[in-house]
C-alpha cells in the first residue's frame, strides 16, 4: 500500500519535535511537499531502480527525436531491436564530416550539443526504414505529489530514504531549526541506501541471505 | 519468538521510559522505526528471499519483476543456474541480441534493468516455458502483535536500530552515543549474511565421513 504525504510527514514531524501541522512555522507544508518531490526524483536517479521502456516512431529523413516524457536519463536506445551505440558529436564529426547528410539504418546516437531532452542518430532513416521504431530504456521520473492526501509514487521500500533526504533538507535550512550535524547524518543514511540498491543490480547475485 | 510489541518494550526499558505510558516517545513512532529497520536489514542481509519455482516469462525480452518483490536475485531453468549479465555488456558483445529467439524455448542468460524490469536472452519463441526465480521480497509490515520471524541475532539488531532512531529525536550527546548501536545493527546484518555465505560448502558433494576424509567430492586425501 503506497505511503501518503500525510503518513510520511507524520513520521518526520516526530523526529524534528513538531506537531502534525508544523505549526512552529519553521517549515511550511508546501515547502515540505517540494522537498518530497525533489528527493523522490533524486532517489530514483541516484539508485537507478525504476526504468521505463518507450517506443519512438522513426520518421523518414529525420535524425533528431525527443526523449520520452517522464524520462530523466537515457540508458539505451535500439532501432528495430538492434542496439545503437552512444557516442558524441565530436567523434561523429571526426570520422565523417558529412555524417549529417547520410541516410540509412541508424547505428549510433548522441545527446551532446543538442537541446535538452533530445537525441540525434548518425543516419536519418530512409522511407523504407521509417516503418520501424526506436525503443528507449530510461530512468523514470516519479510523478510529483501536489497535496498531503496524495500517495508517493516511489516504491514503498524507498520511502525510508525519501524520509532521510527530506530530513537532510529540513535540517540544513538556515534558521532556528538548522542542525548541520544531524543533516550530515541524514545525508549519510540516504547515500548508504543508494549503495544498497546499487548492490542489488551488480553482476554478483546477492543470494547469501 | 519476538513480536513488534516485545521489541518496543525492550527499547522503552533501555530508554528508561514507561512501557505502558511512555512520555517522550510514543509506541507508534517506535513501531515506525522498527519497520524502517526491517527494510534496511532486508536490504543489507537479503534475508526475505522467496523462490518462485514456476515463473512464466513472456515472449518479450524484458520481463517485469513480480509485485511485492524488490529485485530478482537468481534465475534458473530446469535446476540449472543462468548467468547474470549487464545490459551494456550484452550490447557490446552482440548488438542484435534482442532480435534473437530460442526456437527450443531455452533461456540462457538474464540481467537486471533497474529493479522493476529484467531481461532474458534469448527470448522465447512461444509461451509455456518456465523459470525458477529467487526474489528479494518486501518484508510485511510489523504491528505490535506481529511475530517477527527472524533469528535472535536479527532481533537484537532491530532493537539497536529502534533505540538509535529514538535517540535521533533526542539529539545531542545521547544521539551521538547511540551511533554505536546503529553501527552494531549494520555489523550484525552484514555479519550474519557473511556467515551464511561461508556455510555454503563447495569442496565436497556429500557430508564428509569424519576423520577418514571419505566421501569428498573433489579432493583426494590418499
Amino acid at each position: 500500500m503506497a505511503t501518503t504525504v500525510t503518513q510520511l510527514l507524520a513520521q518526520i514531524d516526530e523526529l524534528v519535535l513538531e506537531n502534525s501541522s508544523f505549526s512552529s512555522g519553521l517549515w511550511t507544508t508546501a515547502e515540505l511537499i517540494d522537498f518530497i518531490n525533489v528527493v523522490s526524483a533524486n532517489v530514483i536517479l541516484d539508485s537507478q531502480i525504476t526504468k521505463q521502456t518507450d517506443t519512438v516512431d522513426a520518421v523518414a529523413a529525420t535524425r533528431s527525436y525527443s526523449e520520452p516524457a517522464d524520462s530523466m536519463s537515457i540508458d539505451r536506445i535500439d532501432f528495430d531491436n538492434i542496439a545503437l551505440y552512444r557516442t558524441s558529436r565530436g567523434y561523429l564529426d571526426l570520422e565523417n564530416k558529412k555524417w549529417r547528410t547520410e541516410a540509412g539504418r541508424p547505428a549510433r546516437y548522441h545527446q551532446d550539443q543538442l537541446p535538452s531532452k533530445t537525441f540525434e542518430v548518425d543516419k536519418a532513416p530512409t522511407a523504407a526504414l521509417a516503418v520501424l521504431d526506436f525503443h528507449v530504456i530510461s530512468t523514470k521520473l516519479p510523478a510529483a505529489v501536489a497535496a498531503i492526501g496524495d500517495a508517493l509514487t516511489v516504491p514503498d521500500y524507498m520511502v525510508i530514504y525519501v524520509k532521510f533526504g527530506v530530513l537532510e533538507k529540513m535540517l540544513s535550512k538556515q534558521g532556528e531549526a538548522q542542525d548541520l550535524a544531524k543533516a550530515a547524518y541524514c545525508k549519510e543514511r540516504y547515500e548508504f541506501g543508494m549503495e544498497l540498491f546499487k548492490n542489488l543490480m551488480s553482476e554478483k547475485a546477492k543470494d547469501n541471505g | 519468538m519476538a513480536t513488534g510489541g516485545s521489541v518496543i518494550d525492550t527499547v522503552l526499558r533501555d530508554l528508561d521510559e514507561s512501557i505502558s505510558v511512555p512520555i517522550f516517545w510514543t509506541r507508534a513512532e517506535l513501531l515506525t522505526h522498527l519497520n524502517d529497520g526491517l527494510q534496511e536489514l532486508n536490504l543489507i542481509s537479503g534475508k526475505f528471499q522467496v523462490e518462485t519455482p514456476a515463473f512464466v516469462p513472456t515472449t518479450a525480452t524484458l520481463q517485469t519483476t513480480p509485485t511485492g518483490s524488490i529485485a530478482v536475485l537468481h534465475v534458473s531453468r530446469s535446476s540449472q543456474f543462468l548467468r547474470k549479465r549487464r545490459l551494456e555488456d550484452m550490447d557490446r558483445e552482440n548488438k542484435k541480441w534482442m532480435q534473437e529467439t530460442s526456437a527450443g524455448n531455452v533461456i540462457k542468460q538474464w540481467g537486471p534493468v533497474g529493479l522493476n524490469l529484467w531481461f532474458v536472452y534469448p527470448k522465447l519463441f512461444s509461451g509455456g516455458s518456465t523459470l525458477a526465480i529467487v526474489t528479494l521480497d518486501q518484508p510485511g509490515t510489523i504491528g505490535e502483535g506481529t511475530t517477527i520471524a527472524l533469528d535472535e541475532e536479527y532481533i537484537d539488531a532491530l532493537e539497536m536500530y529502534v533505540f538509535h532512531m529514538a535517540r535521533f529525536k533526542e539529539g545531542g550527546a545521547e544521539f551521538q552515543q547511540s551511533m554505536e548501536a546503529y553501527d552494531k545493527f549494520r555489523e550484525i546484518c552484514g555479519h550474519v549474511a557473511t556467515r551464511k555465505m561461508s556455510e555454503q560448502y563447495t569442496l565436497w558433494s556429500k557430508e564428509p565421513a569424519g576423520e577418514t576424509g571419505a566421501n569428498y567430492g573433489t579432493i583426494s586425501r590418499s
